[in-house]
């Protein structure tokens, strides 16, 4: 897919992370659209552990590391535990232009 | 000559239950697969966790070398956070990539860190997957939609679905003890069926399967299960729940037969279990021994977080590096998993801990303190401790804990803070042991031998052996002579070959591997402050 000569724009994650939610939402007959204000934990029923893969999924796909941890400890420390794609995608997008940033 | 071969690996299953439910007639299809080949008392990695120990088993080399030492992994030498071992943190080869190298394709199926799947030639379907995202688990990438066609095929059974997992670490009464063995039962018949059609659909030459419900059963209904722990007197309760019990296992003999009548009377095939599996009868809080010994202290976040209760589990994997107080740390345990202490250094924290020139007096002092550590009747707690150097030899053994601790009861340390520091459970439970099983029968193994102690070293050399491949000399167990016939043998030696560059430790094969830099991350800190993210 990428290559770390190129940039990883926002659009790309959004697809990566749509898609993948979408055809994994099929495997659990969850009925209703995904959207960008759709909350993992709440609305997916995501646990922690759901969210490991997920994040290390794309990090195969993208090629590169997500420090997903960061985020998932973040979270826990929220007065609401929770996460929407939104800001999912944001954190996944920063990281990989980050990690591209210094290379 | 290509040879088909099975591996069944059966998570922590031991002869102290094998034995004598083959004996009463429990278990008699496993009885005459003895009495047709050879067993032995196989010994397992330190620690003897399921990680390390299937790692060993698929890979030939001790953990030193492959690099899993737990379910977690630190995220770099000295780093006090961790996360979940993947499949890209096994720094050696795969037995099946040794497999498809030798032309053959190879099967491997429901083995811990095993995700992201392997791209093989042949299928993989990760154990320990969260039943929601198994597909993400398997390879090719079309496997899952051809398993979801099968006529009982149901992820949440297959998989781990943390909601019926999280019992597993609880007491539960009569009605979840029933409800937990049907599900071990339930789960090992969708494994058959899955190896049934992939047996039919995509034969390979090297099938592993892994069983685990040995160990889950084990786990929490040992005291119903050890022949030395059964009550004279029986409740008529104790009496229903060994009989449930005892049903998983009567239940296993059957779908053993019907994986072994799958494989052919040509096939070779092997039986092992990661480790052992015993009682433990008291709780070890070592995170509150350091602390009462000065070489921990607890940050003020503790008391809040343990009254706030469960914040559904996020965060929770690096949950210590929030609760010590790292100016005054300068050992721990981060996970209750591997009984391993990690030294905090100097020249790793910013100055704080133990530095480089007093590390091995500190480390002299903290062994001779740990062993001397005795209950109340004057007797010691820690039966023994291991060095890095001891336990994880290796080029991969930087990421290990320092020191790994073997208690008197064998069992696995609690990291919360806790008074007393040891305390008597309330009933037996059931935990892991150093010495596990191995059974093999096929073309050229003796009939009805027992043979001596083997190691987890010596399953992947058996295993290329029987498919005729070459064994490299970097692994580090053997075929032992005596699983053959010697006429069968000396038509057959085992070809050790040299394999130079190739048995080096391989660089890292998976993104998640790498280490995400500190110029990196304060990049993105910076970013998400911006965003909001972080206060
Ligand atoms: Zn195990």
């Amino acid at each position: 897919m990428n290559t770390n000569t190129q940039t990883i724009t926002r659009n790309d994650v959004w697809e990566a992370t749509i898609s993948l939610l979408e055809q994994l939402a099929e495997d659990w007959d969850f009925g209703e659209e995904i959207t960008g204000d759709t909350l993992l934990f709440t609305d997916l029923g995501f646990q922690s552990l759901d969210a490991v893969i997920l994040g290390n999924t794309l990090q195969e796909r993208f090629g590169r590391p997500i420090p997903f941890a960061t985020l998932l400890t973040e979270i826990g420390q929220r007065s609401v535990n929770d996460v929407t794609v939104d800001e999912w995608v944001d954190f996944t997008t920063l990281s990989l232009q980050a990690a591209t940033s210094v290379n | 000559m290509t040879k088909k071969t099975i591996l069944v690996g059966l998570d922590g299953a031991t002869f102290t239950l094998l034995d004598p439910f083959m004996q009463q007639g429990v278990m008699p299809f496993l009885k005459s697969f003895v009495e047709q080949g050879v067993r032995a008392d196989l010994r397992s990695v330190t620690p003897p966790l399921t990680p390390p120990a299937w790692t060993t088993v698929l890979t030939g080399r001790s953990p030193g070398h492959h690099g899993i030492f737990d379910f977690f992994q630190a995220d770099g030498p000295g780093s006090t956070t961790i996360r979940l071992a993947t499949s890209g943190d096994i720094q050696v080869d795969h037995v099946a990539e040794l497999v498809n190298r030798a032309g053959q394709r190879a099967s491997v199926i429901n083995f811990p860190v095993h995700f992201p799947p392997l791209p093989i030639d042949g299928a993989v379907i990760a154990g320990w997957m969260p039943w929601r995202q198994l597909r993400l688990g398997c390879y090719p990438p079309d496997l899952y939609d051809r398993l979801k066609q099968l006529p009982d095929f149901n992820p949440r059974e297959l998989a781990m679905d943390m909601a019926l997992e999280a019992r597993a670490t609880e007491g539960c009464d009569e009605d979840e003890y029933v409800e937990w063995v049907g599900l071990h039962i339930r789960r090992e018949e969708r494994w058959l069926e899955v190896l049934n059609y992939l047996s039919d659909n995509d034969p390979t030459d090297l099938t592993a399967v892994l069983l685990d419900g040995p160990d889950k059963v084990q786990h929490l209904c040992w005291r119903f299960l050890d022949p030395a722990l059964w009550p004279a007197q029986p409740t008529a309760e104790e009496t229903r729940i060994r009989e449930a019990s005892i049903g998983y296992y009567r239940r296993l003999d059957t779908i053993l037969a019907a994986l072994v009548e799958k494989a052919g009377p040509d096939a070779t095939v092997v039986m092992v279990s990661d480790h052992g599996f015993g009682a433990t009868t008291e709780v070890f809080h070592v995170n509150s021994w350091l602390e009462q010994a000065g070489y921990l202290a607890w940050s003020q976040d503790v008391s809040d977080e343990l009254n706030e209760g469960d914040t559904l589990g996020m965060g929770h994997l690096s949950r210590h590096s929030r609760w010590l107080d790292w100016d005054r740390t300068k050992a721990y345990v981060s996970t209750p998993t591997s009984n391993g202490i990690h030294i905090v250094r100097a020249e790793q924290h910013d100055g704080r801990g133990v530095a480089a020139a007093d590390y091995a007096a500190f480390r002299a002092e903290l062994i001779e303190a740990l062993l001397s550590y005795v209950d109340e009747d004057g007797k010691p707690v820690i039966a023994a401790v291991a060095t890095r150097e001891d336990a994880f030899d290796g080029p991969a053994g930087a990421l290990a804990p320092d020191l790994t601790l073997t208690l008197r009861d064998g069992g696995l340390v609690s990291i919360l803070p806790a008074d007393p520091i040891l305390a008597p459970r309330p009933q037996p439970v059931g935990t892991h042991r150093p010495l596990g099983v191995f059974m093999a029968a096929g073309p050229g193994i003796r009939q009805g031998a027992a043979i001596g102690e083997m190691s987890l070293l010596d399953v992947t050399p058996i295993l290329l052996h029987s498919l005729g491949i070459q064994v490299g000399d970097d692994l580090e167990g053997h075929v032992p002579t005596g699983l053959y016939e010697p006429e069968y043998l000396a038509n057959r030696p085992v070809d050790v070959v040299t394999r130079g560059d190739a048995g080096k430790v391989q660089p890292a094969k998976s993104a998640g591997q790498v280490i995400y830099d500190e110029e990196a991350e304060a990049v993105l800190m910076a970013r998400m402050r911006e965003l909001g993210y972080v206060e």
